[in-house]
Parts: C-alpha cells; structure tokens; sequence
C-alpha cells in the first residue's frame, strides 16, 4: 500500500458525525484533507456495527493508538509531542447478555407440536385458494394447488409453493420466511407507487421507503396478514446460534438518531447534494405510554381526526392550540417566562391526555422544560410534518452509522485522502502552541489546522471536570412493542415515571436494513443518572415481557453502555489557535445541532467560504483532459491541485430546492 | 421526467490504478482519459443504452480514491444491481488483493448483487496474469469474467451492456432487488398539510 502524503491544508482525525461534515465542506471549497482514524471503520462514536462486531468493539483496545516507530520521528528544535487520546473520555457501563439459549438443539423439540405446524400449514394453504397437491414436508403433507385469479394470487401461490418445497429439504423456520419473502414479492407487484420507482434517481433527491406510501387494496392486505400470522405459528425459538448466523443483517447504531424531514440538517443534506449518498425510511408512528399502554400519538392533521384516541371536542381544541402555537411569535409567551410549557399547557385547560401527548411527544419535552423550549419544538416538529409519510421524522436505512459516511464519500469525491486503521500516536505542536502535524507509525505529517473528535484530543490539553453520559440500551426483539397491520419504524418517547425526564426510543424492524427479518431493534437513549442499565430498567420492565406467551415482545439479547456527552460543558483547555475538538454525539433526537457546531468549526476556519455549498451533478461536469486553461479554471474555483473537470453549476443553482417542494 | 424504463447502480471496486476511471469513461464518454489522477468531484457517472428496444439507465459509481488506503464506505455498497471487480493484467499484486475485496463484498453487498471480475489493461504486453487465472478465480467466486482493454476500447462496451440485459432480465423475472423498488424520493410525497414549502439554502 501507497505511504500518505505528508503535506496538507487540514487533518481530520476521527470520522465522527461533526469531524465527517467539517472535512467534507473544507474538501468541497478545494482544500487539501487528510481524513485520518486509528480504527478500521467510519463513524467513531456514531457508527453501526453488525451483532459479531459490537460484542467486541468495546472489548478490544479503544484504537490503535499507540508509539511504535515514533521515537524515529525527527522534530524541530521547538516542538514537542502530545500522545492522542485522553483519560477523560470512556465508554462505561457496558454490559451485554443474551436472553435465550445457546443452540437451536437446546430447545425440548416438543416446543414444536405437529398439530400447530399442521394447523399453520392449512392455513398458509387455504390463503391461497389452494385445493390440492401433493407436496410433503418435513413434518406434514400440505396441500397445494395455485388456482390463481389474479396477479397477487399468482404469486403468492407460487411462492408458498416454493416455501414448500423449501420445507422439503429445510427446516420450517427458514420455510416460513419464505413465505414472508412471498408476501413481500405480493406487495411489491401490485403496489402502483412502487412500480413508479424503478426510476429511481439519486440525484438531488432523499430516498425514502414507501412504507408510508403504500396503497394496498384492503382484501389483499387481509390476505397478507393472515399469511404472516399462520407463518409465525411454525416458528421455532430463536437461539444464540440462530441470530448469530446472520450477524451480518443486523446494523445496531452507537448512536441512534431521527432526523426532522424539513429540519436544517435534511435542508443541508439535500442543498449540498450529500442525500444522494445515503437512503431514508419514515418513521411511521409515534408512540407514547399513557394509563399502561402504548398509544400512537396523533400528530398529523389526518392523524388527530382519525385518533380513537381522542374524542371530538378535544380533537378542535388541539388543532386550534396547534395553529396557535405554529403562528405565535416570543412576544405571546412573554407572561411565561420563567414557567414550564407544560404549566402554559394546563392553564388552556387542556385535559391530561392532551396535554401528555402535546408535552411528551410533539413538543419533545418533558415536565421541566420551559415554555419558550416547549413552544420552538412545537414549531420545529410542525413544519416537518406532511413532508414524508405521518410522522416529522426520516430514519437513515442501514441505521444511522451510514450518515456520516455520506460525507466522507462527499470529502473524497473532492479529493480528500482517506485512511483508516492508523497507528496514531502524537500531535506535533511548536512552543506558540501551534499545532504542526502528527505522527502515524514512523511518519511525521504536517498540515495548517487539526480537527479532531474530543477523543482523540490529549490530556494536556483537556480540562479534567465532571463529565455527562448518554445511557444506551440496544435491545433485539422478537416483536414489535406495537402490532399493527403495517410495519412500521416507530418513535417511542417515553416520559419517565416522575416526568423530569424524557426517554428517547427506536425500533426498527428488517424493512429499515437494521436487522434480519422477523426480529426488531430497539434503542433507548436517555440522560444517565445512576447507570445504564439501572436507568433504562423502567422502560425494559414496561415495554418487554420475559414470558414467551406475553404479547409484549421477548427481549433476545441486550446490550447497555454510556457514552460520555461532550456537548453541554465545555471540556478542552488550550491556547492553539489551528485546533479544533468535535464533541461527540449529543443527547438530541436529531443530528441539527451537531451539524451546526460543524459549520461553526468551519467558519472558524475559513470564515470566508460557504459551508458545503452545492456539489454539481454528474451531467453538470464538464471534462477538459486536454486544456490548461480549464485547468487554471477549477484551480481558481478551488478545485485542489488535479484540477480536470470543471463544474458548470450556474444555471442549475436552484434545483436543489425543486426536490423539497 | 427523463425517459427511460430501469435505472440500476454499478459500483466499481479493485486497487488503485487498476483503470476503474479509465473503463467508467471509455464507456461514458468514448475516451481514453491520459494521464489520469485521481478524480475530482466526480460521483457516479450516467449513460442510458437500449436493450431489447428498452432505454435503460446506468449509474456507474467510482470510489473516489478511498480504495487507495482500504478505506472505501460501506455506504459505497449498499444498493448496488452490479459490482465491478477490477485488477489489472499487468499486476500480480493487484489480483492478490481480490479476496479481500471479495470478503468487504460479502460483508456490505446484497448478496443478490451481480459480480463481475474484470481483468484490465489487455493491451499491455508485460501480462503477468494469463487468461486462464482471472477465468478460474472469476468461475470459484460464481462471477462473470471479462479482460478489457480502456485504452484500446475492447470489451468495455461489452461489459457494461452485458450488466445492463442481465439486470434488465433480472428485473423483468421479478427478481428485483428489494430496495430499489422500495425507495424513493421526498418530493414524490409531499402533500399539503404543512404551510411552510420553501427550503433554503444555508449560506
């Protein structure tokens, strides 16, 4: 492999959230980057990883950081060297355990009784106007003949067919799946929106799972559901062994998070032509715990009307206390200072539910939080709506370890130097404080300013003071906290028992990338206070069941951490005018604040170019492999130093806006 | 709305200066590029061919210098029809490294995807990988194989027609890749509850 280069405008170090986005903007207005991380994967703290790769990420040294060959390195009279990395940042809490037994052999096989197999397959086969075939599984004789009427019917028969087949030579687990695949292929065939996007474009545009969108004729929904259930009664227990084996289907995020479909983030993302990179599904519903169940909040216009959850008189008053609210200005709250949104809430006399679904679920906020906050996330959480699918929120498809990678592809499109899995060891800094460049093995690279996560940041030059942490909870399931006719990735926000706090949960299911099929994620994120596991424990005991026969879900294997929150106290200590520390994630639901502390690292850099300013579409390039001029041209443009295209971005300035309206 | 029936994304993987931008722009573009570097601000390269009296539209991606340090995204992967495996015939080094790209394959393609191996540079004289190498290798891995020549325009028009009918048959077999049909675009969904429906750019 080809040693680095050792000359650059800017090292990044780490590819976390902030560090991603602060690399792509300074490659994108043509400055020299070397985006540089000593683990073999991108996202740092803000990654996805599949089930065989979390269980370890923690267990194993933190990074590669270490001193081999260093000594070798020759500095100037005046530079010292600072070791990367400091004591003060540390995952903790970490706890992992599975829930269910070790093989698939472990199970007393009498779990599985013939008779319900038998039932099942019955089913599965009058589904599908099936009369008679002789095709034998394992266990019982089905029969099946595809007296197909339509389209849907066809495929289904054939599918169920295969599925049985399957079962000739396959267990039945894997045999219902197939029928599950079936059902799918159904859905997919006759669904007229999904026709529509075999012309799918990546251009400009946020690609978003139909999920939302899908018209299903209600007979054939019927039909499906059905198929599922009667697929689900043959199911053999999950065990270690069978998880495992598709370690590679799951995505489990470090850091979860939504993001608002009109929020400035999305807003960047599509302006900057980043969205192109990544894929979205809608989150489908919003859930919220009142009197002892899960109830979808009503958010929506259509949503509020069509709630059984609330009656007609409260129906008019939220609709009027949302446009209140959606057209107040500061001014209309002035006689709040100083109170919680909540208690603005109780003097409209709203009744408790109302007042629980607008306090815990559109406003994001819990009992302590002020009116002024109460009443901007209301607003926030507004204008995001009707974009996509019921809810305000997009979720990234192969979870949310996928966002920052999309700018790092953005950097290196611009000509930044990626590398990962670097023995990192020092900084290189003069006596003026000045940061000079850092040392990789046994090479010294220099650059003009250094951004690197809070991690990596060294001790001499961090302030050792009491430090916040995230609580997280991942969770692998085998149901949804929810059924519903339709899958769904949902947003659970839980309020804690005594309301001072707010829980921020996700779970997602095989349709979002994050997980095989039949199995569910969850995420919980809340403030810690004693520990990870201890602050979740009141979620877990709520949602989840221990007992197979429950109808809340089985909790298969969990998996607890905390990371340190960098963001509200400022931790660094340092005189260096060229270095920049990311914090890490954040305790938000959504990256817009992230995105905002990397605009401003930016501008501190470069205070006079634009952040992530629109990149051209491939159609825009022009390619001038022979003409010097040309090449002075993007040189000008700050286009780096292998100038050969030059982008031809002037008439096309407002399509980027076309693909939000 | 452009006209065309199918869009499927080919991604390019394999060594640094194997010809992946070379084959992208022979094919896209008709021409040899001379002297290249690495590519700037260049994604993903389109071109729309006919097959069976259907436009269908190629969105070639090149990996933007990450192959250099083994840094490609997993991102890069995700909803990939086609992957191209690229090593050049004139460098043994460069095919060594194909089970280690097959393996970053394994573990972030679909494993629905189509592969490709694909031996470049056959007009070089100083070959030190003979035909029958890549074939073998290309037939244990379950890919189709193919030596090109980018300098010489042979078999790349070839390769990227051939992905295009073999999808084109994949997608008409109902065998469509679960996300492509799946996913799509923001504004195909706008509706008119929300008041607010312009988006600024930032500064």
């Amino acid at each position: 492999m080809d040693t680095l280069p050792t000359e650059f405008d800017l090292i990044v170090v780490g590819t976390g959230l902030i560090e991603s986005a602060v690399s792509a903007a300074a490659s994108r207005i043509g400055k020299r980057v070397l985006h540089i991380d000593s683990k073999d994967y991108y996202g740092g703290l803000w990654a996805s990883f599949n089930l065989e790769n979390i269980e370890t990420v923690f267990s194993k040294p933190q990074s590669n950081i270490h001193n081999a060959g260093s000594e070798d390195v020759q500095l100037d009279a005046n530079q010292k060297k600072l070791v990367i990395g400091n004591d003060l940042f540390e995952i903790i809490d970490i706890e992992q355990a599975w829930h269910v037994l070790e093989k698939d052999k472990d199970y007393d096989s009498s779990l599985l009784k013939t008779k319900d197999v038998a039932e099942a397959a019955l089913e599965v086969s009058e589904e599908c106007n099936a009369e008679s075939v002789d095709a034998v599984t394992k266990e019982v004789p089905v029969a099946v003949e595809a007296n197909a009427e339509s389209l849907v019917d066809e495929i289904q028969a054939i599918a169920v067919q295969e599925a049985i087949e399957k079962n000739n030579d396959v267990d039945i687990q894997e045999g219902a799946v197939a029928v599950i695949e079936a059902k799918e292929n159904a859905e997919k065939e006759t669904d007229p929106v999904l026709e529509v996007k075999e012309e799918f474009n990546a251009t400009n545009d946020i690609h978003v799972e139909a999920e939302e969108a899908q018209i299903v004729e209600e007979e054939h929904l019927n039909n499906v559901t059905s198929l599922e259930v009667s697929a689900a009664a043959v199911f053999k227990p999950w065990s270690q062994e069978s998880i495992m084996k598709q370690s590679r289907k799951f995505n489990l995020d470090l850091t979860p998070k939504v993001q608002f479909s009109r929020g400035e983030f999305v807003k960047l993302l599509v302006s900057s032509n980043i969205a192109r990179y990544a894929e979205y599904i809608a989150i489908g519903r919003i859930l919220t715990y009142l009197d002892g169940k899960l109830i979808p909040v009503p958010c929506s216009r259509s949503n509020i009307f069509s709630s059984p959850h609330v009656n007609v008189i409260e129906k008019r008053v939220l609709m009027k206390l949302l446009s209140t609210l959606m057209d107040s200005t500061d001014k209309d709250f002035s006689e709040y200072d100083g109170k919680t949104f909540k208690e603005y809430l109780q003097d409209r006399k709203l009744s408790p539910e109302l007042i629980h679904y607008i306090v815990y679920s559109i406003a994001l906020s819990d009992d302590e939080t002020s009116c002024s906050d109460g009443v901007k996330n209301v607003k926030r959480f507004l204008a995001s709506l009707g974009i996509i699918g019921q809810t305000p929120f997009i979720y990234s498809m192969y979870g949310s370890g996928e966002i920052p990678q999309a700018f790092c592809r953005l950097s290196a499109v611009f000509g930044g130097t990626y590398a990962l899995n670097q023995p990192l060891s020092h900084f290189i800094y003069d006596e003026e404080h000045n940061f000079k460049g850092l040392i990789s093995g046994q090479q010294k690279i220099t650059a003009s300013n250094l951004v690197t996560g809070f991690e990596y940041a060294p001790n001499e030059m961090v302030e050792k003071k009491e430090m916040s942490y995230i609580s997280r909870g991942i969770f692998i399931t085998d149901k949804s906290v929810l059924e519903a006719d339709k899958q769904k990735t949902s947003l659970i926000l839980m309020p804690s028992k005594d309301g001072k706090t707010l829980c921020h949960i996700i779970e997602a299911g095989h349709w979002s990338g994050v997980c095989p099929k039949d199995l569910y994620i969850v995420h919980m994120s809340a403030r810690r206070t004693a520990s990870a596991k201890e602050d979740l424990k009141y979620y877990v005991d709520t949602l989840f069941s221990n007992d197979p026969n429950d109808t809340k879900p089985n909790v298969l294997w969990s998996f607890y951490f905390a990371i340190p929150d960098t963001n509200d106290k400022d931790y660094t200590q340092h005189n260096s005018k060229n270095s920049f520390f990311c914090p890490g994630p954040d305790s938000d639901l959504d990256y817009d604040n992230s995105i905002q502390k990397a605009s401003k690292i930016f501008d501190e850099i470069y205070p006079d170019s634009e952040f992530l300013p629109r990149a051209p579409d491939p159609d825009e390039i022009i390619f001038c492999d022979d003409s010097d001029e040309a090449a002075e041209e993007v040189k000008e443009a700050g286009a780096g130093d292998l100038p050969q295209e030059i982008e031809k971005t002037e008439e096309k300035q407002d399509s980027a806006e076309i693909s939000l309206n | 709305m452009e006209d065309y029936k199918f869009l499927f994304k080919v991604v390019l993987v394999g060594n640094a200066g194997v010809g992946k931008t070379c084959l992208v722009r022979r094919f896209t573009q008709g021409l040899f590029p001379p002297g290249q570097g690495a590519t700037i601000g260049v994604d993903f390269m389109i071109k729309t061919v006919e097959v069976d009296n259907e436009r269908v539209k190629l969105q070639i991606w090149d990996t933007a210098g990450q192959e250099r340090f083994r840094s490609i995204t997993q991102s890069y992967y995700r909803s990939a029809h086609a992957l191209i495996l690229v090593y050049d015939i004139s460098c043994q080094p460069t095919f060594d490294c194909l089970p280690d790209w097959l393996r970053e394959i394994e573990e972030y393609a679909s494993s629905k995807v189509l592969r490709i191996l694909v031996g470049n540079k056959i007009d070089r004289e100083d070959r030190e990988i003979p035909r029958h190498v890549g074939e073998d290798f290309a037939q244990q891995h379950n890919m189709y194989f193919l030596e090109t020549s980018a300098k010489e325009a042979e078999n790349v028009e070839k390769l990227f027609m051939q992905i295009a009918q073999d999808l084109m048959e994949q997608a008409r077999s109902k065998d469509l890749l679960r996300y492509d049909s799946n996913t799509t675009r923001i504004e195909g969904k706008t509706s008119s509850i929300s008041d607010s429906n312009c988006c600024s750019k930032l500064a």
